[in-house]
């Protein structure tokens, strides 16, 4: 009788530390980072212990799941592709044998790809329209020679330089290596679980 | 041997879980309480053996040490892989929740076939037992990486070019375990060898 209620007792051990820990967990120690740079999309993946996804085979998909392009990452796991088109885009790269990592690279920074180089062009061609009287007021931000929108590209883009080194190293201390504390406690719980089914084991005994 | 999160489709994501389930309910029930400790042991020998890299080949592999829990525990090895994938789950983000039945299938299912096909030679003398235990540590994860190429097989498109890769990057783990199976069973032959014939005593 007993020997049932301690197999029911694991059991249920087991189902309860499934569903205890029932947290999204991040995917594998695999990730990927994006980033936006003169009209083209920088791809760089890497494992969580440093060693970079070289060969990796890169897909982009449109927010509606679209697939726009195939491409894959060089020996420095990096790649770049020029923008397919003015949508934010899901980037999704496989490293084979079960491992892969998203990013979505968000409309506002595509548009920001745009801003430096194309909208100036149009702006010009506006300008020289006949309702060129009503756009007074960015006419005269184009005398000063640099729109809002420039400044805000260029500082855009040179944080984002200024910043990449330090984001890298965050991203590879968030998805280092489990530490001495991890390890410890995950075999504190197996045998603190050899302990729950050894104690019921031996009250089944006894009684 | 971890298959990310978001990789599988839905269907093999619930195959695995129910078969996982269902070889874990077998081990529980055949398993001998009175050897718990022996399953912990071996649980938490699996759980930190994915820790320990092999940096040679095209990929970065770990050790599995399917093959001795396998020997060792026969269906016991669903529970002890169970338990490991789910520490390494929550601690170190190895796989993941939602992935925990298919990956400890295709780590627990190739122990219990090894199980099958070598405890008999376990008892023969020192030398067939030697050359058995090494066959076992290496074809267990030999099954285990074609059941990840066969798990992808629905995500990737070519069964063959996946299941080579998988297979290439686990040639040297597959050496290196199966080294390690065989001299971990001659030294429990010699020591303690009631451990290995009690276990292969089981049904």
């Amino acid at each position: 009788m007993f020997d049932k209620t301690n197999k029911r007792i694991l059991t249920t051990l087991v189902a309860a530390v499934m569903l205890l820990t029932a947290v999204p967990v991040l995917a594998h120690k695999f990730f990927v980072s994006a980033w936006v740079e003169e009209g083209k999309v920088f791809i760089e993946a890497a494992f969580g212990d440093g060693s970079l996804a070289h060969n990796a085979e890169v897909v982009v998909f449109d927010p509606e799941g679209k697939q726009l392009l195939t491409t894959a990452t060089d020996e420095q796991g990096t790649c770049s592709f020029k923008i397919p088109q003015r949508t934010a885009l899901r980037v999704k790269v496989k490293a084979g044998m079960g491992h892969q990592d998203e990013v979505l690279v968000p409309l506002d920074e595509i548009e920001s790809a745009f801003a430096g180089g194309k909208a100036p062009g149009l702006e010009t061609k506006h300008a020289g329209g006949p309702g060129a009287q009503a756009e007074s007021s960015s006419s005269r931000e184009v005398l000063t020679g640099i729109t809002a929108g420039e400044i805000q590209a260029i500082v855009d883009k040179a944080l984002d330089k200024k910043l990449r080194p330090i984001v890298r190293k965050l991203a590879s201390k968030d998805d280092g290596g489990p530490t001495f504390k991890d390890i410890a406690g995950a075999i504190g719980y197996i045998l603190g679980l050899v302990g729950i089914g050894t104690y019921f084991n031996y009250r089944r005994k006894r009684a | 041997m971890h298959i990310s999160e978001g990789v599988l489709s839905a269907p093999v994501l619930i195959a695995g879980g129910a078969l996982t389930v269902a070889g874990s309910a077998i081990g529980l029930k055949k398993l001998d309480y009175d050897r718990l400790a022996q399953v912990g042991i071996l649980s938490a020998a699996f759980f930190l053996a994915s820790l320990i890299h092999v940096p040679i080949g095209p990929s970065s592999v770990h050790l599995l040490l399917n093959g001795i829990l396998g020997l060792l525990l026969g269906w016991g090895a669903f529970p002890a892989v169970l338990v490991g994938l789910v520490l390494q789950a929550i601690f170190f983000q190895f796989g993941g929740i939602t992935v925990l039945g298919v990956n400890t299938f295709n780590v627990a299912f190739p122990a219990v076939i090894c199980f099958y096909l070598f405890r008999r030679l376990m008892q023969k003398e020192m030398k067939v037992a030697f050359m058995a235990a090494f066959a076992c540590g290496a074809l267990s994860v030999l099954l285990t990486s074609l059941m990840v190429a066969v798990s992808l097989i629905l995500t990737e498109e070519s069964f063959l070019e996946v299941s080579a890769l998988v297979v290439t990057a686990h040639l040297p783990v597959m050496a290196i375990e199966g080294t390690i199976t065989a001299f971990c069973v001659v030294f429990l032959k010699k020591v303690q060898p009631e451990t290995i014939s009690s276990f292969a005593a089981q049904k």
